[in-house]
Formats: structure tokens, sequence, C-alpha cells
């Protein structure tokens, strides 16, 4: 799955650091989601689009 | 060596810290009923009552191992590194039967292998089963920098 999760955070100006401790996960998960390697569950994915206030559809799409 | 312990020692977090601590107390709890056991026996105690307690004290500590690792699990919030340590765990799981069967092997060429104290054996498997699972948490976490 492909998303726009670092382009979000660079607009925002967070670190990786900064997103993971709002999300109050580790900074590894951050990472592991960015780099595609982590697919998040919904209720991680829902959390992430309130914080970008946008949709899940927005940060996230099938590589198809 | 030192400080990189250090460093990964203040990155755990409390649950991390605390589920490490339970384990390492187990796991010392299970080396000293191994030695309680090996001491009685060696002096040629073989009483039904205390035979039948040494062969199931080590049970304590062991089911206690497996609570932990299941609470730990249980009530980590962080998904990603639940998604690791349950790989990690299944890469301990992984070398600790890969060894059992190893050492199957070598007892089939040489019945030495068997003169280990099952004890023992057992303390080793389950070092050989975290020395494992910490790697593979090493590995993980490297490859996700």
């Amino acid at each position: 799955m492909k998303n726009r999760l670092r382009v979000l955070r660079a607009e925002k100006d967070w670190s990786q650091a900064d997103l993971a401790e709002q999300l109050e996960v580790s900074r590894q998960s951050v990472n592991a989601i960015e780099t595609g390697k982590y697919d998040p569950s919904l209720p991680l994915a829902f959390k992430l689009a309130r914080l970008f206030e946008t949709t899940i559809e927005a940060i996230f799409s099938d590589e198809n | 060596m030192k400080n990189h312990l250090r460093i990964a020692c203040q990155r755990l977090s409390p649950l991390q810290s605390q589920t490490i601590l339970h384990i390492a107390v187990s796991l010392m709890l299970m080396a000293v009923i191994s030695a309680a056991s090996h001491f009685t026996f060696e002096h040629g105690c073989r009483e039904k009552t205390i035979v039948v307690l040494f062969a199931a004290l080590p049970a304590i500590p062991m089911f206690a191992i497996i609570l932990l690792l299941g609470r730990y699990l249980a009530r980590e919030r962080d998904e990603y590194i639940r998604m690791v340590a349950v790989k990690a765990l299944l890469w301990g799981a992984a070398v600790i039967v890969t060894g059992d069967m190893v050492q199957s092997a070598l007892v089939a060429f040489s019945p030495d292998f068997w003169s280990l104290d099952p004890g023992t054996l057992t303390i080793m498997n389950f070092d050989l089963f975290f020395t494992a699972s910490a790697f593979s948490v090493a590995i993980q976490l490297r490859r996700n920098r």
C-alpha cells in the first residue's frame, strides 16, 4: 500500500518522533508505515487521518 | 558496548522493562530449582514426595514466563512493536526446535549428549530462546531505522 505520510508530515514540519508522540506509538512504527514496510490497523489509520484532518483515502492508496 | 546497552535500556517502555525483569527473575528461579534438584538427587535423596516436587516445581517459572509473554503482547499498545515481538518469539521458537532436532541427531551418534541434566537443558533452551528472540528484535529494528 502506498501512502503520503512523509509528505503530510513534512507539510506540518513534524519529525518522525513528533508524529510518533502524537500517535502514542514508537518512532520505528512511523518509519515502518512511511516506508511501506508495515500497513497500520484501521484504528491507527483513523488516528492518522484525524491528526492530518483528512480522510484515510487521502493518506493511503492501493498500489494497484 | 556498555554505552549501547545503556541506550537500549533507556529506550525500553516501562512495560518492556518490567516484563524483562520478571522474565529474568523467573529464569533465575528456574536455575535455582534446577540446582536444588541436582544437589538433592546427587546426595541420594529419592523420596517419592521430593521427586514429584522437583518434577513439578520447574513448571511454575515456565508457566510464569509464558504468562508474562502473553501479558506483554496483550498490553503492548504499539501495534508495530507487537508485530516485531511476535516475529521475534517465533524466531526464538524456531531456533529451539531446530536446536532440539540437532541435539536428537547428535544423541543418535553419541549417547554422551544425554549426560546433560534435563533441568540444565530446559534453562539452556530458554536462554537460547530469548537470545534468538533478542537478535531477531535487534535485526528487525536495525532494518527499520
